[in-house]
């Protein structure tokens, strides 16, 4: 016998994170699934923001520690890094969302906008997973640290961009028009990324391809 | 005379020359440190300010020796010669070293073979503790012949306001999305509601209804 006895505000609070529990939707998220079956827009959009916040801290952790050898780098590092990855997500947004909705999505918006953070967010963690293991190398091998990072910085654009279209895959609302804004995120996304790691470079001990951005890859 | 000489040059542990480009002149600053008596030559027009010159040569009582010197914008020409390890930076401009010099380009400047990480390490630390900062783009060189350094003198367009720019950029992005993320919490509690009241709603439905 189940009936609506009491409203107190809180408690749906707690029932809600019996159901999936709140610290673990962003692994979720991760894990390519949507958390909660009826979860409106605002709590999505929140949910988004947390992931996009724990993407900001995992990658300045990740910055310092790729920077371990040098302190000035270090410490440069750890808003470098988040810089590159929260204004590169910030520019390509507008773009990614006006696609969307140009494509015929009338909604989605915020599914979109988590796919994305859930995409930043699952390239962090695989950045800082992988974290000690490049610090290890830095410090006791001339040669492979450099290599190392970049591969990781590899895997984690790939784990990122894996996530956040399986995700959009199992949206209902995004499905329909799926490819086109995907793809004008993922463009416009990486190549504001390469020019904004060009702006903050140094951020590796060596010299890489990315320091001199676009232009000079291209050269 | 000459063995004094050359057991005073072996003192010279450590020198640091900074350059300020002035028009079209570099105006540099050496500083040469040793545990005692050291010595660089020079050339004329150099300015001693610690220290004398006797026969090309400028030498210092002590373990400190400053030498000053001007140049026309091309090739460096800081007061090179003295035996340790040469730091180099630069105020104004940057510099790109010939390739031929076979400089290695790391995340603190350029450094020349026979420089290691560690050195550098040794020398910044050292520097902080006389209050200088290490954290400028520097060329480290060891024992440098006594001659122009050839490269490229370069602007850059990344100056210090475009990384403030970068980094007040990401501050804002999350204060503003702190702001955003307060301003949501009203309107997602309502859909918390408005989702757990629809549960309630069925399940007490399906209750009446025998099928629970």
């Amino acid at each position: 016998m189940t009936t609506t006895t009491h409203l107190d505000p809180h408690e749906p609070l707690e029932l809600e994170a019996t159901a999936s529990g709140p610290k673990l939707e962003l692994l979720d998220l991760v894990g390519g699934r949507w958390p909660l079956e009826r979860q409106g827009s605002a709590q999505r959009v929140q949910m988004a923001l947390r992931a996009g916040g724990a993407a900001i801290a995992l990658a300045s952790f990740y910055g310092v520690v790729i920077g371990s050898t040098d302190l000035g780098l270090a410490l440069g590092n750890a808003w470098k890094l988040p810089g590159v990855l929260a204004l590169s997500t910030l520019t390509a947004l507008p773009a990614g969302l006006l696609a969307h909705r140009l494509m015929g999505g009338q909604r989605g918006s915020s599914n979109l906008f988590t796919a994305t953070m859930a995409g930043n967010f699952a390239a962090a963690l695989v950045l800082a997973s992988l974290s000690p293991l490049v610090a290890l190398y830095y410090h006791t091998s001339t040669l492979l640290g450099a290599p190392l990072a970049m591969l990781t910085g590899s895997l984690a654009l790939f784990v990122g961009v894996g996530s956040g279209i399986r995700l959009m895959w199992r949206s209902e609302e995004l499905r329909k028009a799926l490819v086109v804004p995907t793809l004008v995120l993922l463009v416009v996304q990486l190549l504001a990324m390469l020019q904004f790691l060009h702006l903050a470079s140094p951020i590796l001990p060596e010299a890489t391809i990315f320091e001199s951005g676009l232009e000079g890859m291209l050269q | 005379m000459i063995a004094l000489v050359g057991a005073a040059w072996a003192q010279v542990q450590t020198a640091t020359h900074e350059g300020t480009l002035v028009g079209e002149r570099i105006e540099w600053s050496s500083t040469f440190h040793g545990e005692r008596d050291v010595c660089t030559p020079v050339r004329p027009g150099d300015r001693v300010l610690i220290g004398a010159v006797n026969d090309g040569l400028a030498c210092a009582e002590g373990p400190l020796l400053r030498v000053e010197r001007s140049q026309f914008v091309g090739a460096l020409e800081p007061p090179l010669g003295a035996p340790g390890i040469h730091r180099i930076t630069l105020k104004g401009t940057h510099f790109e070293p010939d390739p031929g010099l076979g400089m290695q380009k790391t995340a603190s400047g350029w450094t020349a073979p026979g420089v290691s990480r560690t050195d550098r390490l040794h020398f910044d630390t050292d520097l902080r503790k006389h209050g200088v900062r290490g954290l400028q783009t520097a060329l480290y060189l060891r024992d440098p012949e006594n001659h122009a350094l050839p490269g490229e003198l370069v602007q850059s367009t990344i100056t210090s306001w475009t990384r403030l720019g970068m980094g007040l950029g990401l501050g804002l992005v999350v204060a503003l999305g702190g702001v955003f993320y307060r301003r949501l919490d009203g309107l997602a509690r309502r859909e918390r509601i408005e989702a757990w009241m629809a549960d309630a709603t069925v399940r007490t439905e399906l209750d009446q209804d025998g099928i629970v």
